[in-house]
């Protein structure tokens, strides 16, 4: 389901800086909602390595900033986009 | 294009319901089944004659005269097995094979061993042959020698092919030369045995010297003399062709398939015992650079058009002893495969109601001996008579307990006929066994066993697939969500009715191209929306360049975004009207396919164009 390009925006706006703080290399690609309104696909990419982060949409309206962003690193992590050591000078800083 | 060449190399299809059509006369089964047991005729008495000249190597002085009894020890070998497959014939008339047999009634691990035995006889006979015939023609015309491996192949996709194109079309291509050399080589003995009585043998040689010396017997002088027994049984391989391939005649079955076997081995006897009786008359012995059976014809029926015809005939029958074979291993195989011992493709008929892949596999097995051997297969002989004498030996006991168990009137006498077989069949194995071993029939000791492990393998896998196939303890799974993945190069009408079809399968569709060329990313969404505004497009960058690798792990990370989802990758593909219109566009979607195929939830399919020009 395709969201309206608002509500991209809106969401582009808070996530991708988020992702940017992570690793400057991992762009945003698309957002992409599914038919049954819980899923956000939030689509990134680093090099030629593509990743779908799961969000829960209901959630993610009312989502504290800090939830959100460990939701974030603990997908990349697990999806090998963000290396270990890489994140975690990140997050000190 | 290539159904047309299918068509003029193999023929049109033919019906199922013309099977029984298929099913040969006894005069072409003939052809079919005895030109391996007509062919070793040729060579027979040679190796008889060869092995009792090498026993001078050690020592031993054996005269050339105890061919003949050793011939006639092999002829009533022969006839012992014949009565004992005839039986067989009958207790089996849809198929008693070796490994039919020995599976019934000594248990699978027996009937492995004897239909392993024969798969690789068989396609040592198919090199064998071949290279044997057409080493007759590089004997004659030396200049061809070099090309020995492609004239072997050309004659293996001659015999192929000819199979490929029906039992009867073969039996009917095959009859003329495997006739000839039966009606040249009666035609041989007939007349050197008239000439001996008339004219006498003074006139065209004398004995050999050995043949005045006395035999001193011990241990070493029994065991050449099997030894040269053993190389005589080479005679005898073919003569379970018969038994293998009951069904190709017509019915009566049983009764066409015992006289036809009898009429084989009637031949077979005559022409081997008058050889070898011709070849002591005469004093013919083994020479470098002429066979034995050459000889007797120049000796006999002079240097004229009749000595050209055996020699052709000779080297033709040698050439098509692979046809018995080409007859033989697909229906063998097939019976395995049924049985899920082998790939189920062996059971398939195909086009011309004939084991096509079973066919396809031989030639290929044998085309690869004959290059790997580089056309020299000499030293392959002495294996297939182990694997040969093996199948005889655990058919005749398979009989032996088959008669045992139906109890029925008769069977007494009959599983004394088989045990005679088996018994007799089963000693001469020994003897073969030691005699060749050192020149290869160890190799057996590995080929067999490792071919019987393998068909295991395959039907453990079959048995495997079955359980998880089986309905038994299945539990409907929960209804889930369906996700479309349309991977696009742009909008196009190929791309449209694709995205239209994702749309009538799925709940969600997402369509996703990679920008390998590095196009502007907000054009590209923008051209995209104009047409589907309602499927997102997702576009990936590639800065190797590369179309598949994103690709993949993108719809891998799709598959694992929702759990209970199933994951269809609709294919957006055009069919170009010609075939060498593929050449000109890339096969991304064939690529697509094949990186998906293992992997496991992901469902791939295509939506075809059909390109009008």
């Amino acid at each position: 389901m395709e969201l309206s390009p608002e509500r991209k925006r809106s969401i582009r706006a808070r996530i991708a800086p988020l992702l940017a703080e992570f690793d400057s290399e991992i762009a945003l690609i698309e957002l992409i909602l599914d038919s049954s309104k819980q899923h956000l696909g939030v689509v990134v990419q680093k090099g030629e390595w593509p990743a779908m982060l799961r969000l829960d949409w209901l959630r993610y309206v009312s989502m504290p900033e800090a939830e959100l962003r460990e939701t974030l690193l603990t997908q990349l992590r697990a999806k090998g986009l963000l290396a270990n050591r890489s994140l975690g000078s990140k997050r000190q800083s | 294009m290539f159904r047309q060449l299918k068509k003029f190399l193999v023929g049109s299809p033919l019906e199922t319901a013309s099977l029984h059509e298929q099913r040969l006369a006894k005069k072409s089964a003939l052809a079919v089944l005895g030109s391996d047991v007509m062919s070793s005729t040729a060579y027979a008495t040679e190796e008889v004659l060869l092995a009792l000249t090498a026993a001078a190597a050690i020592g031993v002085i054996l005269p050339y005269s105890y061919a003949v009894p050793v011939a006639a020890g092999i002829v009533g070998l022969a006839a012992i097995v014949a009565v004992s497959y005839a039986q067989t014939l009958y207790a089996y008339p849809t198929g008693g094979g070796a490994y039919t047999v020995a599976k019934e009634n000594l248990g699978v691990t027996p009937g492995l061993v004897a239909g392993s035995a024969l798969l690789i006889d068989y396609v040592l006979t198919v090199a064998v042959s071949i290279a044997a015939g057409i080493a007759a023609i590089t004997s004659a015309v030396p200049v061809l020698y070099e090309h020995r491996v492609a004239l072997c192949l050309l004659a293996l996709l001659i015999i192929l092919l000819a199979n490929l194109r029906g039992v009867r079309e073969s039996a009917a291509l095959f009859a003329g030369p495997v006739y000839l050399f039966i009606f040249s080589a009666s035609l041989l003995v007939v007349s050197g045995l008239i000439r001996y009585v008339t004219t006498g043998a003074a006139a065209t040689s004398s004995m050999p010297v050995i043949e005045t010396q006395s035999v001193t017997w011990n241990f070493a002088v029994v065991f050449l003399l099997l030894r040269a027994f053993a190389s005589g049984c080479a005679a005898l391989t073919g003569i379970e062709a018969v038994a293998n391939g009951v069904r190709i005649f017509r019915p009566p079955v049983s009764r066409n398939a015992a006289i036809t076997l009898y009429i084989m081995v009637t031949l077979l006897g005559t022409l081997f015992l008058g050889n070898t009786v011709l070849a002591y008359l005469y004093g013919i012995t083994p020479r470098e650079g002429e066979t034995v059976l050459s000889q007797l014809g120049r000796t006999v029926l002079g240097t004229g058009p009749l000595y050209y015809v055996l020699q052709t005939a000779t080297m033709a029958i040698l050439v098509l002893a692979a046809n018995t074979s080409f007859a033989d291993f697909p229906r063998l195989a097939s019976v395995l495969a049924q049985d899920r011992f082998l790939p189920r493709q062996l059971a398939n008929l195909g086009d011309r109601l004939v084991f096509s892949n079973g066919i396809l596999v031989l030639g290929g097995a044998a085309g690869l001996l004959i290059v790997i051997f580089d056309a020299k297969v000499h030293n392959l002989i002495p294996l297939y008579m182990v694997g040969v004498f093996l199948s005889f030996t655990l058919s005749q006991s398979g009989m032996v307990q088959h008669w045992r168990a139906v109890r029925e009137p008769g069977a007494g006498r009959r599983a004394i006929v088989n045990a005679v077989g088996a018994i007799t069949t089963g000693a001469v194995l020994v003897v073969v066994a030691i005699a060749k071993f050192s020149q290869g029939a160890w190799l057996l000791v590995v080929a067999i066993p490792s071919l019987v492990w393998l068909c295991r393998q395959v039907r453990q896998h079959y048995y495997l697939v079955g359980r998880e196939l089986s309905l038994a303890d299945y539990e409907k799974p929960e209804p889930r969500k369906h996700l479309a993945v349309v991977p696009v190069a742009g909008t196009s009408r190929v791309v449209l009715p694709a995205i239209e079809y994702a749309r009538a399968i799925a709940q969600d569709v997402i369509a996703v191209t990679v920008n390998a060329s590095n196009q502007d990313r907000e054009q590209l969404q923008a051209h995209w929306h104009a047409w589907v505004p309602d499927v997102p497009l997702v576009v990936l960058e590639s800065p190797y360049r590369s179309i598949l690798r994103p690709l993949i792990r993108f719809i891998e990370e799709v598959d694992s975004w929702r759990e209970d989802d199933i994951v269809t990758v609709v294919l957006p593909e055009f069919v170009p009207r010609r075939w060498w219109h593929y050449f000109l566009h890339n096969q991304t979607s064939l690529m697509i396919r094949a990186a998906l195929y293992f992997k496991p939830k992901i469902v791939v399919t295509s939506v075809p164009h059909h390109l009008r020009r």
